[in-house]
């Protein structure tokens, strides 16, 4: 639409349409334009609109559109975006660039405040734009002084409160302080109000948005003192990022890349498996161990999908567990490894036995592939049970280790952790088919 | 986690204990509590916090919750609470009991309650809460203002405000924010937003999620066909919308069902028996059926030694294309006619060259392995490096089409296309991955 609007070549028309737009549509149709196009988009675009429109992009996009600027409209327009944005963006620019645009800007900057944080920290997403009265003001001097200060915020539904030292207090509900009436000091309409710390994970600060359904977190620092908050959109955004992130590692996907070519995406998927066919070259060898019982035993191998990948299936299972309670930090690891162990004990042992009596079944019927039915179900119905024991213990041990060593657990992903269970589950099963079978060697 | 509440305190003591635990909080420990301190903790809280609280509870807890409360309480709880809350309450109970809920309501009330409960379950308008605040058009400023001040409940939202002309036909928005900054000789119609987004009521749940979520609003309305207010989705109900979505999908993904951390290990068991169990008969079909390859695994015992390898690597790259096309999916990028072809024909070319390069990977791998450690009987290394070579790229491009194909077939069917990471489907890609490698084999060798 935007396209053909450009194409007509009638800047009033086109500068009419830019004004109606809503941003976020207007980026949207902006990406698809060719570099003589969105110069043309630049040109009629009043800067307050172009900082907009920038917010809008993915932050790559938006440093790359920045760079084309001279110097002094940079400045103009990050200064005019939300600092958490603005941060973002600058944060993709190369190293020179980055610090030819951050000399420019003033030392108190709330954006050079920002990018001190690392990406996971509560800070770096937080906005300094806010409302804050003191706790013996009256309520009728409060309102004024929300009603001059509104229009530099986002929303003035919740109204912080810090003493003369900036020292967090607690939070009033717009409507309380509409309705009081004076005399009476803002300290009586405080309502207990949660709050978060500036160097807590951002995962936990949006867990408790969402838990108490709040639409903005007040974030202080060690000492309490109030430095801005986390508004429920900027949470909602950090939180479908994450669930992406963690889904794609389950699935040993690298993060998406946006628009690339086949050719590029291949290259890009490759790497994991490779690392994965590396990982599962040990079998081979393991394998190889027990040669004379497959030669003897060939019936052995017809089972060995279902060993492999009901251990594969229970240790996913477990594994997405362990992630998530690492994830969302919530306590209790041990306890529930515990449960996910018994879990496997009990589960393992109901399909072990499923098993051994299908396997007893399918022997008998083909009697030319094994003289001794009962044996090969006790091998595989045992190997079944042991494997679906080994696999959560495996599954809960590689993410804590990781965890513990502050790699991050989500790298074990499904397949990482199902090709080591193959390694295990492999292991068990001929070791067992010898142990039982020797006597048939 | 939250600290102990010591029970053994008077109740002077207790309620100074309790003020700043916050209702969730509370909800989370509520049901742990014996009768006599759930009966305390009532006492103590006041009713506005044990809405809050309430709202929190699973449907068992709210039932035993509401048993213990007087009649009277139990009216003004259910005055307290926002209209999608309770309609999510009511609905979540038994059939039987819901008149007995809705006579305590006010009838103004239980008919928004009743209205609601008629939408299906993934139209905007199942997740609407009722308690907004309508502004005439003509109002001057100053009326509007005391409307908003005197007029509304504590459940109301009253952030933004949904301007109506005299048919009651929604106009435009105006912020709160906006309304107290404005003169008061200035007219409505100067501060109101009238470009707005808003969705209609039979529009998908998606659909309204997706619009606050791109356009960064807290609130949105939603709209009968002929433009009146029915009600609003706040970005807080869509919040929890997205994490039980993509809470979902994990679990899917991971091959679980319903997961709560707090089920003991017996209720694991039961959930997650039927799908083992699924996977487990279908994988001893699999095993009768391939012993038809008794006579190659006889006479070349070898191929075992590469079979996982083959079916992990054709596993991993399945699961790869999946997980790309359920997020596509789950982010919309599907809906345009062409695209689910192109999203079809990029996944293909993928998976068509990243198999031949791990099967050219393997193939020297194979080689070199059997270079080293040489098998039993005369077999070349490098045929049994071509057999791995020819079954592995097989099936890992077969996976990989069947990932990326299955979830767009099943989102046609308007069915959940992450059903497609299921046992059904693994044993299917195995299958085929071990009736490819087995009968080059055979060709090969015998």
């Amino acid at each position: 639409m935007l396209k053909e609007m450009i194409q007509l070549n009638d800047e009033h028309i086109l500068k009419e349409f830019l004004d109606d737009i809503h941003a976020h549509d207007l980026a949207e149709l902006f990406v698809e334009l060719t570099d003589q196009e969105k110069n043309k988009v630049f040109s009629l675009l009043p800067n307050e609109k172009l900082a907009e429109l920038v917010s809008y992009l993915e932050a790559e996009d938006a440093a790359e559109i920045l760079t084309e600027f001279d110097l002094e409209k940079q400045v103009e327009l990050v200064e005019m975006m939300e600092p958490d944005d603005a941060a973002d963006i600058i944060i993709e620019l190369d190293k020179e660039e980055k610090e030819e645009l951050l000399d420019k800007l003033s030392d108190d900057s709330e954006i050079k405040e920002l990018m001190q944080y690392d990406e996971d920290e509560t800070g770096s997403v937080m906005t300094t734009l806010f409302i804050v009265v003191e706790p013996d003001l009256d309520v009728k001097k409060a309102t004024k002084k929300v009603i001059k200060e509104a229009d530099q915020v986002e929303s003035i539904n919740t109204i912080f409160v810090a003493d003369e030292k900036n020292i967090y207090l607690g939070a009033v509900a717009l409507r309380d302080l509409l309705k009081a009436k004076t005399p009476l000091e803002v300290k009586e309409l405080i309502m207990e109000y949660p709050v978060s710390i500036d160097t807590d994970p951002i995962n936990k600060t949006v867990q408790a948005i969402r838990n108490y359904g709040i639409y903005e977190m007040p974030v202080v620092d060690e000492y309490g003192k109030l430095l801005g908050m986390v508004t429920l959109d900027d949470a909602l955004d950090v939180y479908q990022e994450e669930a992406q992130e963690d889904f794609e590692k389950l699935a040993a996907l690298p993060e998406t890349e946006e628009d690339s070519g086949p050719l590029k995406t291949a290259m890009h998927r490759i790497p994991w498996l490779i690392t994965l066919l590396i990982v599962s070259l040990p079998i081979a060898l393991i394998t190889r161990q027990f040669e004379h019982v497959l030669t003897a035993v060939a019936i052995l191998i017809v089972f060995q999908p279902l060993i492999l990948g009901s251990a594969g299936n229970v240790a996913t299972q477990t594994l997405a567990v362990t992630l998530q309670m690492l994830s969302t930090h919530e306590k209790g690891i041990i306890k529930n490894s515990a449960k996910e162990i018994l879990t496997g004990i009990m589960n393992g042992f109901i399909i072990g036995l499923i098993a051994f009596v299908m396997t007893n079944i399918f022997a008998l019927i083909n009697t030319s592939l094994t003289t001794d039915p009962l044996l090969i179900g006790l091998v595989v119905g045992l190997s079944l049970w042991l494997t679906v024991i080994v696999a959560p213990i495996l599954a809960i041990l590689i993410p804590l280790a990781l965890h513990t060593f502050k790699l991050d657990p989500a790298v074990a992903s499904g397949p990482f952790i199902t090709t080591l269970i193959d390694l295990t589950a492999q292991l068990i099963y001929f070791g067992l088919a010898t142990l039982i079978l020797g006597g048939l060697l | 986690m939250i600290k102990k509440i010591n029970f053994k305190h008077s109740d002077e003591q207790l309620k100074k204990q309790l003020k700043p635990l916050f209702a969730y909080d509370l909800a989370l420990y509520y049901p742990l509590l014996d009768d006599l301190e759930k009966k305390r903790l009532l006492n103590l809280i006041g009713l506005d916090k044990m809405t809050d609280m309430f709202v929190e509870l699973d449907v068992e807890d709210q039932l035993d919750l509401i048993s213990r409360l007087s009649e009277a309480k139990q009216k003004t709880l259910f005055r307290n609470m926002e209209s999608d809350d309770l309609k999510e309450f009511i609905e979540d109970i038994d059939e039987e009991n819901r008149p007995q809920i809705m006579s305590l309501l006010s009838k103004v009330k239980a008919k928004t309650i009743s209205l609601l409960l008629t939408y299906d379950e993934d139209v905007a308008a199942s997740i609407m809460s009722t308690d907004y605040i309508s502004i005439s058009l003509s109002n001057t400023i100053k009326e509007a203002t005391d409307h908003v001040i005197k007029d509304s409940k504590e459940t109301d939202y009253i952030d933004t405000l949904f301007v109506v002309d005299d048919e009651k036909r929604i106009v435009g928005l105006i912020d709160l924010k906006d309304l107290i900054m404005a003169r008061s000789n200035q007219v409505l119609e100067k501060i109101m937003i009238d470009d707005f987004q808003f969705v209609y009521d039979d529009e998908t749940i998606e659909k309204a999620i997706q619009t606050v979520v791109d356009y960064d609003r807290n609130v949105i309305p939603v709209l009968d066909s002929d433009d009146h207010i029915l009600g609003i989705v706040t970005a807080d109900d869509v919040f929890d919308e997205i994490i039980e979505a993509s809470e979902d999908d994990y679990q899917k993904m991971a091959l679980l069902s319903d997961y709560e951390s707090s089920s003991s290990a017996f209720e694991r068991t039961k959930q997650r028996l039927p799908w083992l169990m699924i996977a487990v008969v279908l994988n001893l079909l699999m095993a009768s059926f391939l012993s038809i390859f008794e006579g190659t695994l006889q006479a070349v015992t070898i191929i075992v030694f590469f079979q996982p390898l083959i079916l992990g690597m054709a596993g991993n790259i399945g699961t790869q294309a999946l997980a790309v096309t359920i997020l596509g999916i789950n982010k919309n990028e599907f809906d345009g006619k062409h695209i689910p072809k192109d999203h079809l024909f990029k996944e293909v070319l993928i998976g068509l060259l990243n198999s031949v390069l791990l099967g050219i990977a393997a193939f020297i791998f194979v080689t070199l392995f059997l270079t080293l450690f040489p098998a039993q009987g005369d077999i070349l290394p490098y045929r049994m490096g071509l057999v791995v070579f020819f079954a592995m790229s097989a099936s890992m491009f077969v996976s990989s089409f069947m990932g990326a194909l299955i979830p767009i077939i099943l989102n046609k069917f308007d069915q959940d296309p992450s059903a497609a990471s299921g046992p059904l489907m693994t044993t299917v890609n195995d299958l085929f991955a071990l009736v490819i490698y087995f009968s080059i084999a055979t060709l090969v060798f015998l």
